[in-house]
Order: structure tokens, then C-alpha cells, then sequence
């Protein structure tokens, strides 16, 4: 602003100089007839009595004019000159800095690369974590397709799905683990970003190093917390893959136990016993030596167990015969299922087959088994009683 | 609050509990509405969980059982079907008959008294909170099955024995709102019965009745038996339907009649030097339930063996026959619960005198009949012969029995034979175990307006007690008149100064009014004062008021004040009192608290 204003004041001193010598050199060009008058009236001021003053006036305004102008013109480039005298002094300091912080920019994106790389690692850990739950999840359905056992093996199966959970559980922690790393990588990423802006500064505002020093120390701090999270985290997939392992040998257990161990046992075989026991007293009948009885103890006996049995038969395990006619009538079958009709005696290659029905046959329509809210707890289907008295 | 979906009917049994349900919009005028049994989930043995159409009211203090439904109570309780099995195993943890205990104004009965006389070491429940547990267990039961359409959303009703007094429909009201259900209607449960058999579709009831009939509800549920009268009047060209009378509490019931069994077969066996224990005597109920019904049911079987199984595994070697004869039936059964007796027959009243101790006031006398004959014969007045009813209604699993319904027909005709009136008639169409939850939900539908209700009001007539003002005399107590409260049959909704009365009270001090019931008072009017009290009133709950300080009264400052009775739409009686000056109101709360002297 004060530069612009200098500067039209220099013109403005140029052109009255101009004008002044116009007025003096009144033969200069034939074009000034048209400023005649004018000249004419500066003439005449000028050879006014005043004449002498007014021209010293005007000089003298014109050369401070002048003078004022050039000196606002050039003062600028002499203040600039002046502090860039300074610099050699202030300023050498700053290089050395800038090289320390270069040197530490460097070591930190050595780390920061390292910290990638031991993410990317990480990284690389956790899907192979994932791979190997497919896996495994893989070998379970594998299993479970394979196993020709499958009533038998229904327990094991929960087990196992209870397992298969886990893991996947366990999958899902690592996941997130993983996620954890990829925004914490982004946040590392961030803070390369602020070093290169920490960077700009520098070269930018040599003098402003120190802060950007300071800042480079921050994002240091940040990048070394950062790095301590990565390890806490590497260690924590670490132990989860340790639990993966001993899910495997739980699991290889368990396949072992389905191959015939006592976990073999569907909780419907508990329950079934149990209900017959708690009912009709069943099991304690069976195992009860009647070869002491005499007929009319044993027939009063077993009246209240054939009672509490054959409630359960109408109650939760609810039969039906297999064919509806009477035994002993003759009955004619186009077709027969194996599973559902026996044949016996001469039997001919193919149908339609004539015979006397021996069995009606009993088929399970029903099983109202009581939902059991956790499987069956260990093998006890009669506990042992105890009266306090 | 959501919109109410469902109406639904919850029969709050003392032995077993039942819920039934109808959408709101199945609902419409004269149709037999679809009432639907809502299976309440409940936890068995061994960690299993099943569907039952019942639920026993029993609660069980858990031992070691795994608690497996994840909901408030459950985890130190077991309620329903296991409670009860345990609880024949370990009676002294086994909460029964919870229904009872909340009218028997011998206890406080918001203060944890129950497994009645279990040792200290065992926590205990109050009878209000017993209920509350019920209630919140058919509540989760009901949120399980329903999801989005909360119990506590839905218009309830839950039924009471019509003999319940004032208080104690109030703390059934108050357990309702601990369980989380603050809007419950309370229906009488011989009332619920006679709905059931209004909305059944089989037997028109129209045609079963006409104008002028007077019927007899008779309840006899597990553990406790209810007698309500409902007579059939005229309005607008219909017939119309009033409960005029309800009987007393009386806590007699099948499980009596399966006991009394288990016992007649329990002395045959130590007749013949056989040790029968307490386990065996439960096991021996069961097994002489199920002889009770072949013998009632196949007439032409003479005796029923009963074995009980040896307790250790020795199951054939330990086990003890005997068996249960027609005679035993007849002799036990029918003469026992329903003996011929006269009309003007008391039932026997407890001889022992003295000094009782406090259990369950189970009724003395198991003369089903005799308490009948009482009941009746109070209901005859001069202009009214409510005690000779045209028609009886039965209800109660004891009824599916023919044997004991024609008994009972035997004798109470033999009483009207004697006043020379007409044999009764038997309505008929109900299912008898779940009637009481059917006919609650049908409540709910006649509620709605969409089918006929019973005009019932207050079950029983209610007087304040009041000192007459005499001189002093020393050793002389001031003889106690009778202010009339409440008339018998008052409608739902009406409120009511008492006029000409002023009581003068003063603040901050407890104000006591001793309170008295009658079910045979029926032509005591509103606001009368009677002079002498006699057999006929019965004690309840006192009422209790402390007024507080209110607009520049303090404590110690006499106040006038008049009395307000409300009867409400659920079916409770509020009395409150009125500041003469002033727009001030308070509510007499029951004492449920002290005793009955």
C-alpha cells in the first residue's frame, strides 16, 4: 500500500517536472497551442511578483516529493537486505536441527514402516487363525456329514456345534483384532500424514523448527503407544490361537469320544430311562431278582409299574400298530417296506403276498419328551435317596 | 402402553392355576365366542421345561436343582408341577394352599410367614407375595409365548372365591400390581362358572332357565368350596342375571376326599402291621385317587387293589397291597362329604375349644351338605325364598363324578320336598376344571358389552363399628353398634356419602374402625345404624387412617370429618373420609396387618 502510493507520487513528481520544463520551453511542440491559455496563466503567475517563492515552493515540494517516494520505494528492499545480514547468525542453528529432525523423521518412518510390517504380519497371523477355523469348521461338517452314527452321535454334534461355536466366537474375536490393526494402521497412516506436514512446516518456516520439533516428538510418543498397542494386540491373537489349539485337541477329544466314548449317549436314552424308572419304577423291576416270588406277590407287584408305564406309552412315547387289521386274519400287501412289514415262511419273489398277520407291529407316532434346557447332566438316571429325618 | 389384543382369564385356583384367552376382536354380541387354554411353561425334573395346561399353585425353595427358566423368583424358587413333586419329598419348603392363607385374618399376611411352621433357617414368603409369584410366573409364561403382546398390556381378569372379603380382594388387587400387572378386574369364581356356562353353545342357557329362577352355584374345587345364588330376573323385555348371595370361606375340597382315601387305606395296611411313612401315604394318595375314580366311574367293579412300591430298589419285595372297596367310597366319600341332614342342620363345630394354634382354618365339619344347608337356610328372609333355588350349577373336578352330583340333588331335594317345592333342576353344558378360567375370559368379553353380565356388586353387606356414647362404668366395655356401609349387591362404580354422620379425628394419630362383614343382612340399608350386634355379623379386617398435616393443621388438631363409599369397576370397596372443611379426602386402608381379636 505505501509502496503503490510512493509510486504515484514519483510519477506525479515526474510529470510536474515535465510540466514545469513544458512551461519554460514554450517552442517545444506545435500540439501545446491547445494548452496555450493555460501556459499563458502559469506565465504570468510565475512572473508575478510572488514568482520567486512559489517556484522555490513548488521545488522544494517537488524534491521532497521526490525524494519521499524513492525513499519509500527502497526502503523495503534495505530492511530485507538488513535482516538477511542477520541470518548467518539466527539461522544457522536451524540446519543442524532440521538435520536431527530429519535424521529422526527418518529412524521414525523406519519404525512406521516396521510397525507396518509387523501389522501386515499380524495381519497375516489372523487370517491364517481364520483359515484354520475354516478348517476346522470344514473338518466338523465333514464329520458330522460323514458319521453314519448320526442318532447316536446326536449329543456329540451339540457338543460339538457348542465347540464349533466357539471357535467361531473365537474367529469373530480375532476379526475384530484384526479390524483393530487396520484402524490403528489408519491411524499410523494419519500420523505419517501429520510428519509430512510437520516436514512442510519446517522447510517452510526454518525459524518455526523447534515447534515442529516438538510436534515430531509428539507424534513420536503417539507412534510408540501405538506400537505398544500393536504388541498388546499381537499377543492377544497370540493367546487366542493358543485357545484355538486347545479347542482342536477339545474338539479331537470329542471325535475320539464319538468313535465310541462315554459321550456317546444321546440324552433321549438318559430321559427315556429316567421317565420309565420315575414312572413305573421299571428299571428297579427289570433289575430286581423275582425268581423268590411266589405268582400272586409278583402279579400285585408289578400292577402299579405296568400302571405307571404304560402311562408314559400314552402319554409321551405314544405307539401305534404298524398294520390295523386283526392278528390272525389273512392279509394281502401289494408292496411292503421291509423296515415296516417282515414276511416269513415261503415267500415269493415279488408281490402281491398273501399271509396270516402274526404281529400288527408297533410304530412310534409320537415323542413328547420333556425339552431338556441344557442336554443331560452326567449319567445318573435314578439319583440315590436320601431321607433326613 | 400397547393397544389390548387379547381378553384374558386367569383362574387363580388354591391347588391349581389356569389361563384362557380370546382376541378382543373375536368378541361379537350373542356369538359363543373361541376361548383358547393358554399352556403355561413350567420347569420339571432334571432341567427339562414342558408346556402344561395347568399349573399347580405350589412354590418350592430350591435346594440344589439348577434353576433352568431364566426369570425373577425362579432362580431361588421352583413354581408349579416340580414344586409340588419336591415339595412331597420336602415338605418343609413347599408353599400350598397360598390362597388360603391370604384370607386368614389370624396373620399379617404381608409379612413372610409361609412354608407355615418351616424351620427358621428357610426363607419364608407372605401369602401376598406368594401370589404376586404366580401371577409373575404366568406373566413370563404369557410375554414368552406372545412376544410383542405383554400380559400387562391386555385386559385381565383374575377370578376369587366369591367369599373373599374386602381385604383381601385388595391384596389380590396389590399382588397383581407386584407382579407387574396394574390393571386386573376381579371376578368371583362361582360367577366365572356360571359365565362358562352362558357362553357355552351346546345347552342354550335361555333354555335351561326362565324369569324367576333362582340358581345354585356349587364350587367344590381342590381345596376349597364356594356357594353363590343367582337369580334370573326380567329387564327390558330379557332375562337378566344378579348374584344375591355369596356363603363363607370354607376350606374343604377334593384333595380332602383323596386324603381322607389315602388314610382309609393307610389303617387297612397298619391293620395288618405294615409301616407306612409319610412318602408312602403321598404315593398311597395318588394310587387311591385313581381307585376313587374307577370305582365312581365302573359301576360294576366292587374293590381296586392299591400296592405301593417298596421305597429302595427292592421294588416287588417291598411292596404292600391292600385295597379300596365300593364301601370305603360310600362310607368315606359320599356319606362323609355328602351326608343326608336336615335342613335346619348346623355344620359341627370345632369341639377342641380353648386354645388353638394357627394353621389354615380348615373346615371342621367335611359335611359339604351341612355348610349348604347353613348357607340356604340364611338366605331365606320374609319376602325373598332365595334359599329354595329352582336350578343348581355345578362346578369342580369332584362333580365329574355322577355319584356325588346325584347325592347332592338327593338331599337338596329332600329339603325343598319338605317346604313343598318343585325338584331342582341341573343346568348343564360346562367342562368343570377349566369352567372358572373360561367364564373369566368371557367376563372380559361381557365387559366389552358384547354379552350378558351378571349384576353382582358388593358380595356382602359391611358395617363400621361404632362405640355407643354412654357413661363410664368400670369393668363395663360401651356395647358396639353397627353402621351399614356398604349394602349387599351395591353395583360396581357407585360412590356414596354417609350421610348425617361426623366423626371427629385427630392428626397424626392412628384412627382404628373396627369393620364387620354379613353374607344373610340383605335388607340392612345404606347409612342405617343397627343397635345390636349378633351371630349373624361377622368380624374382618379393622380399617386404619392417620390423617396427615394439611392446610395449616397440624398434629394434634381435631378434625371433622364424613365418610365416602366407592365400589369400584375392579371389584374392590373403598371407604375414605371427607374433610367437613375443605376439598380433603383419605382412604381407610384394611389393617391386613394384626390379628382379629
Amino acid at each position: 500500500m505505501k509502496k503503490a502510493t510512493a509510486f504515484i507520487m514519483l510519477v506525479l513528481s515526474i510529470a510536474a517536472a515535465a510540466g514545469v520544463y513544458i512551461v519554460y520551453r514554450d517552442d517545444i511542440s506545435p500540439t501545446m497551442a491547445e494548452v496555450e491559455p493555460a501556459l499563458t496563466i502559469c506565465k504570468g503567475l510565475i512572473a508575478e511578483q510572488w514568482h520567486t517563492p512559489l517556484l522555490a515552493g513548488i521545488a522544494l515540494f517537488w524534491l521532497l516529493n521526490l525524494l519521499m517516494s524513492l525513499a519509500i520505494l527502497f526502503e523495503r528492499k534495505k530492511v530485507a537486505e538488513l535482516t538477511a545480514e542477520k541470518p548467518p547468525i539466527a539461522v544457522e542453528p536451524p540446519p543442524a536441527q532440521n538435520d536431527e529432525a530429519k535424521k529422526q523423521l527418518e529412524l521414525l518412518r523406519q519404525q512406521l514402516s516396521e510397525a507396518e510390517k509387523t501389522m501386515s504380519e499380524t495381519r497375516d497371523r489372523a487370517n491364517q487363525l481364520l483359515s484354520q477355523n475354516e478348517d476346522l469348521k470344514n473338518q466338523l461338517e465333514k464329520f458330522s456329514v460323514s458319521s453314519s452314527e448320526k442318532d447316536e452321535l446326536a449329543e456329540l454334534k451339540s457338543e460339538i456345534e457348542k465347540l464349533q461355536s466357539t471357535a467361531k466366537s473365537r474367529a469373530e474375536a480375532a476379526e475384530k483384532a484384526e479390524a483393530e490393526l487396520a484402524s490403528l494402521k489408519s491411524e499410523q497412516q494419519k500420523n505419517s500424514e501429520e510428519f509430512a506436514a510437520a516436514r512442510n512446516k519446517l522447510e517452510k518456516l526454518e525459524n518455526e523448527s523447534k515447534a515442529a520439533k516438538k510436534e515430531t516428538e509428539k507424534a513420536a510418543s503417539q507412534l510408540k503407544s501405538a506400537q505398544n498397542d500393536l504388541s498388546s494386540k499381537t499377543e492377544e491373537i497370540a493367546s487366542l490361537r493358543k485357545q484355538l489349539e486347545e479347542l482342536n485337541e477339545q474338539l479331537k477329544s470329542a471325535q475320539a469320544d464319538a468313535r465310541g466314548g462315554k459321550n456317546a449317549i444321546p440324552p433321549a436314552a438318559y430321559q427315556i430311562l429316567y421317565l420309565f424308572q420315575k414312572e413305573g419304577r421299571l428299571i428297579d423291576l427289570l433289575k430286581e431278582d423275582v425268581s423268590g416270588y411266589d405268582d400272586e406277590t409278583l402279579g400285585g407287584a408289578i400292577r402299579p409299574i405296568h400302571e405307571g408305564c404304560r402311562k408314559l406309552l400314552e402319554d409321551r412315547l405314544i405307539l401305534e400298530p404298524v398294520l390295523n387289521e386283526e392278528e390272525g386274519s389273512e392279509v394281502t400287501l401289494d408292496e411292503i417296506d421291509p423296515e415296516a412289514i417282515k414276511l416269513s415262511g415261503s415267500v415269493p419273489a415279488s408281490g402281491p403276498y398273501t399271509g396270516e398277520l402274526i404281529h400288527r407291529g408297533w410304530r412310534l407316532k409320537e415323542c413328547n419328551l420333556p425339552e431338556l434346557v441344557s442336554g443331560w447332566k452326567g449319567n445318573v438316571i435314578a439319583p440315590a435317596e436320601i431321607e433326613i429325618s | 402402553m400397547a393397544k389390548p389384543k387379547y381378553l384374558v382369564g386367569i383362574d387363580l385356583g388354591t391347588t391349581n392355576i389356569v389361563v384362557t384367552h380370546t382376541p378382543i376382536s373375536s368378541a361379537s354380541e350373542g356369538a359363543h365366542p373361541e376361548i383358547s387354554l393358554m399352556p403355561i411353561v413350567q420347569e420339571l425334573a432334571k432341567g427339562a421345561i414342558e408346556k402344561l395346561e395347568v399349573m399347580p399353585s405350589f412354590i418350592f425353595e430350591r435346594l440344589k436343582e439348577k434353576p433352568v427358566l431364566e426369570w425373577d423368583d425362579e432362580s431361588k424358587f421352583i413354581i408349579g408341577d416340580y414344586a409340588r413333586e419336591r415339595g412331597a419329598d420336602v415338605p418343609d419348603r413347599l408353599i400350598s394352599s397360598a390362597k388360603s392363607w391370604l384370607c386368614n385374618t389370624r396373620i399379617d399376611r404381608t409379612q413372610p410367614v409361609l412354608p407355615w411352621n418351616s424351620p427358621e433357617e428357610n426363607s419364608k414368603v407372605s401369602p401376598l407375595t406368594a401370589m404376586s409369584m404366580f401371577l409373575r410366573h404366568v406373566r413370563h409364561a404369557w410375554n414368552a409365548e406372545f412376544g410383542k403382546d405383554k400380559l400387562e398390556d391386555q385386559k385381565v381378569v383374575v377370578t376369587i372365591p366369591a367369599s373373599f372379603d374386602a381385604a383381601a380382594r385388595d391384596l389380590i388387587v396389590e399382588a397383581a400390581r407386584m407382579a407387574e400387572l396394574p390393571d386386573v378386574t376381579l371376578l368371583e369364581e362361582p360367577q366365572a362358572a356360571f359365565y362358562s356356562w352362558i357362553s357355552q353353545g351346546d345347552k342354550p342357557w335361555r333354555q335351561q332357565v326362565k324369569k324367576g329362577d333362582v340358581v345354585l352355584v356349587v364350587d367344590v374345587g381342590g381345596g376349597t368350596t364356594d356357594f353363590s345364588l343367582i337369580e334370573i330376573s326380567e329387564a327390558e323385555g330379557d332375562l337378566a342375571l344378579e348374584r344375591v348371595a355369596v356363603g363363607n370361606h370354607i376350606l374343604l375340597g377334593g384333595d380332602n376326599m383323596d386324603l381322607t382315601l389315602a388314610y382309609v387305606a393307610r389303617s387297612k395296611l397298619e391293620e395288618s402291621k405294615k409301616k407306612v411313612t409319610q412318602w408312602q401315604t403321598v404315593q398311597l394318595s395318588h394310587q387311591c385317587r385313581k381307585a376313587k375314580e374307577i370305582l365312581l366311574n365302573e359301576t360294576d367293579k366292587d374293590s381296586v387293589p392299591v400296592v405301593i412300591s417298596g421305597r429302595g430298589s427292592s421294588v416287588i419285595g417291598g411292596s404292600m397291597k391292600t385295597s379300596i372297596d365300593r364301601s370305603d367310597i360310600e362310607k368315606t366319600l359320599i356319606d362323609g362329604f355328602f351326608p343326608f341332614c336336615d335342613m335346619n342342620d348346623d355344620p359341627v363345630e370345632d369341639t377342641e375349644g380353648g386354645v388353638r394354634e394357627i394353621s389354615l382354618m380348615y373346615a371342621a365339619d367335611a359335611a359339604i351338605t351341612r355348610h349348604l344347608a347353613k348357607f340356604l337356610r340364611n338366605q331365606n328372609s320374609n319376602d325373598k325364598q332365595y334359599g329354595f333355588p329352582q336350578a343348581i350349577l355345578f362346578n369342580g373336578g369332584v362333580f365329574r363324578s355322577e355319584i356325588f352330583r346325584n347325592r347332592l340333588i338327593e338331599v337338596i331335594n329332600s329339603w325343598l320336598n319338605n317346604a313343598g317345592k318343585e325338584p331342582i333342576k341341573v343346568l348343564e353344558g360346562i367342562e368343570l376344571s377349566q369352567a372358572v378360567a373360561r367364564g373369566a375370559t368371557y367376563y372380559g368379553i361381557a365387559r366389552e358389552g358384547k354379552g350378558i353380565r351378571i349384576r353382582g356388586g358388593v358380595s356382602q353387606a359391611y358395617y363400621l363399628g361404632i362405640e355407643s356414647s354412654l357413661p363410664a362404668v368400670p369393668g363395663f366395655k360401651p356395647p358396639l353398634k353397627a353402621l351399614c356401609v356398604a349394602k349387599q349387591g351395591t353395583e360396581e362404580g357407585t360412590i356414596k356419602d354417609v350421610p348425617g354422620r361426623t366423626f371427629g379425628l385427630v392428626i397424626g394419630k392412628t384412627a382404628e374402625f373396627k369393620f364387620f362383614k354379613s353374607n344373610c343382612r340383605r335388607d340392612d340399608e345404606f347409612a342405617q345404624m343397627i343397635d345390636e350386634l349378633d351371630e349373624t355379623f361377622e368380624d374382618t379386617s379393622s380399617l386404619m387412617i392417620e390423617l396427615p398435616a394439611y392446610e395449616g393443621m397440624k398434629a394434634g388438631d381435631l378434625v371433622d370429618v364424613g365418610l365416602q363409599v366407592a365400589i369400584t369397576e375392579i371389584g374392590t370397596l373403598e371407604i375414605y373420609c371427607l374433610a367437613k372443611s375443605g376439598n380433603h379426602r383419605w382412604k381407610l386402608e384394611f389393617n391386613v396387618r394384626d390379628a382379629i381379636k
